[in-house]
Order: structure tokens, then sequence, then C-alpha cells
């Protein structure tokens, strides 16, 4: 509903289309993708493996410039990656060589915040994100979980107005990804950003999403676009209730649906 | 706690078995010079008679090995740390590689001992020409190894550090030198043990000092003994060279899972 107040969505994807040169030739990823996210949504893409999804969020993120069309945020065409927009990734991309305390520091030292704010800021992470006694371990003796926690947590620390997920917590167990889940949620709530969520797990989609977008496999293309009515409550339970597997499976049969399409 | 004993336990038994494989090349070395006279003692002194000449020439051997010991670290500092210096900033400017690449990968192939005669000629028989040498070999080395350490550097790393606000400046301070410190290690011992034999090789064509210098001149009168001693002395000192190097990296590297067993 807030959306249609907003005067312009925060970000905007106009006619995107994207290919890929390979041995094969070119490879259309997107073609004529169009997309529009309001300020503060929770906005997850599913898809099938390989059909475009990591390019949606890469062009964003400002890693690669569309083909044809545009990509806009806050109204204005991005050029490349910007501290304003933070990534995290499906590999660990968190710096060995760093403690966790300089891991989290890093934006703001990079970005030149003066001293002391840069460890105001890491502390209010530290505590935020439970690794307070952790902060002068090395990437290398925490677990995948912990480590995902500092990548979330360094993403965080500059402050940024959209935060970019390619499927973040793809390489967790089960219960380290629900504990992951509910952690951005409650991060989420606490200092409220857009974030573009990739993933193929159409239940983390709706347990996370305010909206979840399904795309057509490759070139992808909106299949469909569905806004989640569903209380968001920080409860792992929730996905066993009735409304939420209708959904599941509604979605699940629009995925179904589009790869037979594409098949025939 | 049992593990670390378990730990220990390995370290040890590795320990001894080092140990007694060198005791085995000192007892083969005697029983063929001296229990059994296989060889005569001009042709491979024995271990009695090597041991004699170190107490006879100990004050000036000394002199000689600290004289070499001391070039072979300048040499090796100088131009390694020239060489990383020379690969980085190759790596960053695609200009400065397209200007230097060719002339280093035309230079590469020729054996710097191919260069001694010129650089007596130039230089003359002091040190400054024996240190450019060995400095030169360790340079080489280095470019290449950093060169290439630098294309491995995983993009993940890189493209993190885009998104959280860092220039390409900043970038190759705070990922890619680090990033590639593990990588340079074996570049490091390479190129340690060629300013060695370099160094060595210099002494021997045109030196006023040095163990090689030493070799050269008990080579004149035959003196075997002494040979074989200056031969024994540069591989001590070699092993300990490398023996420093080894710490020094430990430290540098106490991030990555090199010394994860014995960090237990």
């Amino acid at each position: 509903m807030a959306v249609q107040n907003l005067p312009s969505p925060k970000i905007e994807l106009l006619g995107v289309s994207k290919s890929f040169a390979t041995p094969q030739g070119s490879v259309a990823a997107l073609d004529e993708t169009s997309l529009q996210i309001a300020t503060n949504e929770i906005v997850c893409i599913v898809g099938p493996s390989g059909c475009g999804k990591s390019t949606l969020l890469n062009l964003v993120a400002g890693f690669i410039a569309p083909g044809a069309g545009a990509v806009l945020v806050d109204g204005a065409t991005v050029t490349g990656p910007g501290a304003e927009r933070a990534v995290v990734f499906q590999q660990d991309s968190v710096f060995p060589w760093l403690t966790v305390e300089q891991n989290l520091a890093y934006g703001p030292v990079a970005r030149k915040v003066p001293a002391a704010e840069v460890s105001q800021i890491v502390e209010r992470l530290l505590s935020l994100v439970g690794l307070a006694e952790y902060r002068d371990l090395y990437p290398l003796q925490l677990s995948g979980g912990m480590k995902k926690r500092v990548d979330l947590a360094r993403a965080y620390a500059n402050k940024p107005a959209i935060l970019l997920m390619d499927e973040p917590f793809g390489a967790l167990d089960v219960l380290t990804r629900e504990e992951m889940q509910i952690e951005l949620l409650r991060l989420w709530q606490e200092e409220a950003l857009t974030i573009l969520f990739v993933t193929h797990d159409i239940e983390e989609a709706l347990f996370i999403g305010d909206r979840v977008v399904v795309l057509t496999p490759r070139p992808a293309r909106v299949a469909a676009d569905v806004k989640v009515p569903l209380e968001r409550e920080l409860d792992p339970r929730r996905k066993t209730s009735a409304a939420f597997q209708a959904l599941r499976q509604q979605l699940l049969d629009v995925l179904g649906q589009k790869e037979a399409e594409s098949a025939a | 706690m049992l593990q670390e004993e378990g730990v220990r336990q390995r370290i040890r038994r590795t320990r001894a078995i080092s140990l007694a494989s060198i005791l085995l090349v000192l007892v083969t070395w005697y029983l063929v010079t001296t229990e059994w006279e296989l060889v005569s003692s001009l042709k491979l002194p024995s271990p009695d008679r090597v041991l004699d000449t170190l107490v006879q020439v100990r004050s000036t051997i000394l002199r000689q090995a600290l004289v070499t010991f001391y070039r072979v670290g300048i040499s090796f500092l100088a131009g390694s740390a020239l060489g990383v210096l020379v690969g980085l900033v190759m790596s960053r400017f695609r200009i400065v590689f397209a200007l230097l690449e060719p002339v280093i990968e035309a230079l590469r192939p020729i054996p710097p001992i191919a260069l001694i005669p010129f650089f007596i000629l130039w230089f003359g028989i002091g040190m400054f020409g024996q240190v450019l040498l060995a400095g030169l070999g360790c340079f080489m080395v280095m470019v290449v190894s950093t060169i290439e350490a630098v294309r491995n550097v995983p993009r993940i790393y890189i493209q993190a550090a885009r998104s959280l606000g860092a220039g390409q400046d900043h970038i190759y301070r705070t990922v890619i030198l680090p990033a590639i410190v593990p990588e340079l290690i074996a570049g490091w011992r390479v190129a340690l043990a060629l300013a060695f034999g370099l160094m060595i090789a210099a002494e021997l064509m045109g030196a006023q000092e040095g163990i090689g210098f030493m070799i050269m001149v008990a080579r004149r009168s035959l003196n075997t003994q002494t040979i074989l001693l200056g031969i024994i002395i540069i591989g001590m000192e070699a092993a300990l060279a490398d023996r420093l190097l080894y710490l020094f990296t430990r430290r540098l590297t106490r991030w990555t899972e090199r010394d994860a067993e014995t960090q237990v």
C-alpha cells in the first residue's frame, strides 16, 4: 500500500537485457526485465538455477553494465559499485587476513570515517550480532554461520541504503540457515533498508520477503510478482502454517509451469 | 588436550626422523672415507680432516661466512622487495605492464651467471657487482611470482572491497597485498636459495672475500678439505636463512591454514 504513495521507487529496472559471450555463442541472461522496489522493502527473487537471478543482482550492484535498458537507484543510473549498495555473496567473502573486528571496520575505514566513529559502529554491530567475544579471532577460527554473521555485519557497518544478497545462506546447513534468516530480519527491524534477496529456496523467499518475484528460465523475465500477505514473525514455525504452505505451492506451480514451457 | 599431546608427539617423531637422516649421511661419509677407505682422501676428505681444517682456520672462516651471509641477505632483501614492488605496480597499471613485461620476459631466461664476466668488467670484483647479480636473480623470481599471485587473488574479495566503498589503491594495500603473501612464500624460498647460488658463483669467479673466494683459493692448491668445508658451511648458512625466512613468514600468515597442525 505504501508503494503507491512513494514518488519514485528505490530501485528500478527498466527493460533491462543482458547477454554474455560464451564459447557456444551469445547467451541471453535477462530479456527486457522490468522491476520496481520500494524503499525499505524486502524483495526476494526466485527462479530456476542459472536463470539470471545473479545477473540481475550484479547489475544493481554495478559489477556489470546492462546491454539494453536502465538500472536506476533513487532515479539515477548505476555506473559502478558503491558503498550505499552493500553486497553479501553466497561464497565466503569475509577477508581471512583480518580479524572479526577489522572486517567490520573495513568499509568505514575505506570511506575514511573518523576513527572514533568507526569504533562506535563496530562496537554496536559486534554486540548486535553477538560476536563481541570473537572480535579478535580470524575467520579461519569461526564456523560457517559465524562467518556469515561477520559478512552481514560488515555490510551493515557502512549504513547502506540497499542490501543486495546473492543466495547468501545457500552454503549453510538448514538450522544455521534458519538462524541467519531470523538474524537478517532482526537487523532489518532494528535498522530498515531496502533488500534485494536472490535465492532458489521458495520457503526462504516467503519467510523473508515482502514480495516474491519469480523469474522464468533463461532469458529471465518476471513470471510472477507476489505480495506476501503474511504477518512477519521471527518464528520459523510459521513456515509450516497452512497459509504459508498454500502460497509456497502456488509459487512452485508457477515455477514448474514456466520450466515446462521452456522445455517444450 | 589429548589432541595437543598427539600433535606434539607427531612433531617429536618427525624431528627425530630428520635428525636420523642427517646422521645417516654423516655415518656413510665416515664409513666410505675412513672406515672402509673406498675413496682417496684427496677426492673426498674424511670428516675428521674437515673438522681439523675447521679448527685450524676457524677465525678466518667465520669472517668469510659472515661476509657471504651478509651479502646474500642484502641481495635477497633488496632484490625481492623491489621485485614485489615492481610486480604490484605492473599488475596495477596496464601501461607499466605493457612497458616492462617484454623486457623482463626477454631477460628472464638468461642465467644471471652468464652475466658475471660483464659484471666484473663493469663493477670490478668488489661487493657491489656481486650483490647486484644475486639481487637481480631474486628480483626476476619475485616479479613473476607477484604478478601470478595477484592474478590468483579470488575476485570475490575485490568485489566485496569495491562494494564496501574501497578505491583501487586502497584495495591494493588492504586486499591484494595481504592476499598474495601466502603465495609469495614459495617465490621467496626459491629466490633465497638462488641468491646463495649466485653469490657463491660470483665469489668463485672474482672476489676478494667470502666462502666462494675461500673455495677458489683452496682449489689452486688442491686443498679439498677446505673446499668441502666451504660447501658444508654454505649449506648450513642457506638452511639457517631459510629457517629465518620461515619464522618471518609464519608471522605474516597466522590467518591461513598453513600451520594449522602446530597451532591447534
